[in-house]
């Protein structure tokens, strides 16, 4: 894969932010397959990776005392940790190793969720995995400066992000999308700004994934809004009102 | 006492807790977390933590892995 051999070692004008996390590298990569520890350790440097994925397994207990830690090759202080939930087929394991990991990694919160759903293909169980991700999510605020809210109007937001998301993969044509969640003035809102190709707003009708979002936006009251143009990219803004307001 | 840890049966005084079987294990000094039936076990809270019999023990690890 061609993207994978990019390596990101300078400061970008254009840095990836994750819960207020900047990263100058998009790259995400694996540690595992390596000889040793020295060989993984290289690899990832030479990758230029800020973000690494590990697996939480049992301790090999009685064997390899001295065997070096990946915590202390690969230090969370330096590298951002996204345990992965690889080899997990119900949400229920996927959520305990992704606890265990949070205990590890005393209290990180960010992880790489997937229930696997084919044993042979290892094809992800969606409804697994969304399952999964609610209770996580549940578990504690993940992003700063936002709280909880309703049942309702997460998941409304969710899913209209994750529609939204699925329309920058299918239509944009993107070299990037940038997903905004920010609650204030009673409002919660949600903007997923991609630069791809855009559409015409006046001529191109709305599809399914638009329509999909509009609805669940109504449900709990909120609206959508569409900005784009030909070769102008397309932002996609949801706005769902927190209290309901009284008219005098 | 019997206790099953990572799976295995092992025999183990009365009344252990979880900072003594850590360090019998030999595990001391390693980053790790421990589950006790499905329910974590905060490494602050081993010295006072006492198993009883039958307890279903999980101490886990970060390993390399993940890119599949």
């Amino acid at each position: 894969m061609s993207s994978v051999m990019k390596t990101a070692t300078t400061r970008t004008a254009d840095p990836l932010l994750i819960d207020g996390v900047e990263y100058q590298s998009r790259l995400l990569v694996g540690t595992g397959k390596y000889k040793d520890m020295e060989e993984t350790r290289l690899a990832i440097e030479a990758s230029g990776a800020e973000i690494i994925t590990v697996a939480i397994r049992r301790t090999n207990i009685g064997q390899k005392a001295g065997e070096p830690n990946l915590l202390e090759v690969l230090p969370p202080e330096r590298y951002t940790y996204l345990p992965n939930t690889a080899g997990c087929y119900s949400a229920e394991d996927a959520v305990r190793t992704c606890r265990l990991a949070r205990e590890l990694l005393d209290g990180h919160n960010l992880v790489k969720l997937e229930v696997l759903g084919d044993e042979k293909t290892l094809f992800p169980d969606i409804t697994q995995t969304l399952s999964a991700a609610e209770t996580l999510i549940a578990d504690g605020a993940i992003l700063d400066g936002i709280e909880r809210y309703p049942r309702e109007i997460e998941s409304a937001v969710y899913f209209s992000v994750l529609e939204a998301l699925q329309n920058t993969t299918k239509y944009a044509n993107a070299g990037s999308v940038t997903v905004t969640l920010s609650g204030d003035d009673g409002m919660l809102t949600f903007v997923v700004a991609d630069d791809g190709d855009g559409f015409d707003t006046d001529t191109v009708t709305r599809g399914a994934g638009l329509n999909g979002i509009a609805d669940r936006l109504d449900t709990v009251g909120g609206t959508i809004h569409v900005d784009s143009a030909p070769r102008a990219g397309t932002t996609i803004t949801g706005a769902i009102p927190l209290s309901i307001v009284v008219e005098a | 006492m019997n206790l099953i840890i990572n799976g295995k049966p092992e025999q183990l005084p009365d009344g252990i807790t979880a900072a003594q079987l850590i360090e019998q294990l030999g595990l001391a000094d390693q980053r790790l977390a421990m589950e006790v039936n499905r329910e974590i076990v905060p490494r602050s809270a081993f010295p006072g933590y006492t198993f009883k019999p039958g307890d279903q023990i999980e101490i886990v690890r970060a390993i390399g892995g993940g890119a599949d």
